[in-house]
């Protein structure tokens, strides 16, 4: 495991420049395409501006939004134990040291991300829905794929590359809208007329339209395989975790099942989530513009782990499913043969059992976090009041019985 | 306001949140001596392989005994009962 975290670490060392020098260059070619004496150093330098303040918020700030963005609420441990309970198991597990926050995202769609770019400023956030869905054994799961991406330092992976990503496609934006609506079109024609020494200009010219149509596109072709990787490496690590594969498989299935849509994930956030909110059913092939694998497919492999739990079962499945030889674990993580067994379920415990409450409890939960006041009157109905009603008695609508609002 | 008519059972949610405080408190056992084995065995591991195993050789570093309940009693799950 500990393998992992640093093949990781290098990983996000050779992104962070890889992808670095492919925005300088960017930056150097479309400056020089504007003025060829010295443009090419404002365009560096426009990069390297951009790419800082880029990184510096994402850094300091990355996770506050994405949470703010998916309206997600940090909750405490009355609002729901078991997700507390289950978070702390998995906290110990991975050995981290300290207590991931939690929040619940209020919507009805089962769902999971995870964020923070150090383990100690980490944040899990799950949807209502997921809570109603899932028995303890799949929410374990789910949890611990989640852990399993704080504890790799995936955050920090995807967030830089991420970022990186959103760098060059704003600077290959930005040129290629000045190339239609351009001052700097005619200024081009008018030098190179004057001067008549086209030639360079025009490979400049070639150069910088081809990085404009290429560098997003690489960028982003790299950052989905990225992405698709480190999500069978979190499927991997959650099964060390939990010692259970089938916990997971049977939360992948059910949440890949649900019709529900996420109303608050957008592009920038999708690629967080435990499924992809955005890709609805159909999507069979491994596509190499998907975020996430298959779900199939990722179930297909925890299902077929069958002796032991450790990296080399998982990478076993994998090239048993996929039919290929294609290294998913870094082969440090491959040394890591320790024979341990998969465990027994667990009794199913806890309140979502029955399928027939879960619509109220979903409902009742996403109100607790709306804050929503329940009163439970005597004569046995329970008066849910919503947050704006101001008025600090109430009577309950059968009995006549007069409460307290408490404020 | 909305009001629902499904009183809920108290007594029977009391247990349900005791069973699942006896649960976790089962599991977070098991997962603090698995935390514990997981880095026993990367250690082991680091003073068998190269290349620390040679710094390791140097100063002499023991492999680490796993953690393991001998007494099968003490394996056993304490019974609640409510007589």
């Amino acid at each position: 495991m500990w393998e992992l975290i640093q093949a990781n670490r290098r990983k996000s060392i050779f992104i962070f420049f890889g992808m670095g020098l492919l925005l300088l260059l960017i930056g150097y070619v479309f400056g020089s395409f504007y003025n060829p004496e010295s443009g090419g150093y404002i365009g560096l330098f426009f990069a390297i501006i951009l790419w800082t303040v880029l990184s510096t918020i994402s850094y300091f700030a990355g996770s506050k939004i994405i949470l703010g963005i998916s309206g997600a609420k940090e909750v405490t441990k009355e609002i729901h134990p078991q997700l507390f309970n289950v978070v702390e198991e998995m906290r110990i597990a991975a050995n981290l040291p300290n207590q991931p926050k939690i929040y619940i995202i209020s919507d009805a769609a089962p769902n999971a991300f995870a964020t923070g770019i150090k383990p100690e400023k980490s944040a899990i956030a799950v949807t209502a829905g997921l809570l109603g869905q899932l028995n303890r054994d799949e929410l374990q799961g789910v949890v611990a794929h989640e852990m399993s991406h704080i504890l790799n330092r995936d955050v920090l992976l995807m967030t830089f590359a991420g970022m990186m990503l959103g760098a060059i496609t704003l600077m290959a934006d930005i040129f290629t809208r000045s190339l239609w609506f351009g001052g700097s079109g005619s200024r081009y024609k008018s030098r190179s007329s004057n001067k008549g020494g086209g030639q360079g200009q025009i490979i400049i010219l070639v150069l910088a339209v081809v990085l404009a149509i290429l560098g997003p596109i690489m960028a982003q072709l790299l950052y989905f395989a990225i992405s698709r990787k480190r999500e069978y490496l979190a499927d991997a690590s959650a099964v060390r975790l939990t010692r259970y594969p089938e916990g997971l498989a049977s939360a992948l299935e059910k949440i890949s099942a649900s019709h529900l849509d996420l109303k608050t994930a957008n592009k920038v956030t999708a690629p967080m989530y435990i499924i992809n909110p955005l890709k609805k059913k159909g999507m069979q092939i491994a596509d190499i513009t998907s975020t996430h694998p298959p779900i199939t497919e990722r179930i297909r492999i925890l299902r077929a782990i069958s002796q032991g739990v450790d990296y080399s079962n998982y990478q076993a499945a994998f090239n048993q499913i996929k039919g290929t030889r294609s290294p998913v674990i870094p082969i440090s993580g491959l040394s890591d043969k320790s024979n341990l067994s998969v465990r027994k379920p667990e009794s199913s415990v806890g309140l979502n059992d029955e399928t027939l409450n879960t619509k109220r409890e979903v409902g009742d939960l996403m109100m607790k976090l709306n804050e929503y006041k329940f009163i439970n009157c005597t004569c046995g109905l329970k008066l849910k009041i919503p947050p704006q009603f101001n008025n600090d008695k109430i009577t309950c609508p059968r009995c006549g019985r007069i409460h307290t609002v408490s404020l | 306001m909305q009001v629902e008519n499904y009183p809920d059972l108290k007594a029977n949610q009391n247990f349900l949140a005791l069973q699942e405080e006896l649960t976790s408190t089962e599991n977070k056992i098991s997962f603090a001596r698995q935390a514990y084995n997981d880095q026993v065995l990367f250690y082991n591991n680091k003073i068998q392989m190269f290349p620390s195993n040679i710094i390791a050789g140097m100063f002499s570093f023991k492999e680490e005994e796993f953690f393991e309940v001998e007494d099968k009693t003490e394996k056993e799950v304490p019974k609640v009962s409510f007589n």
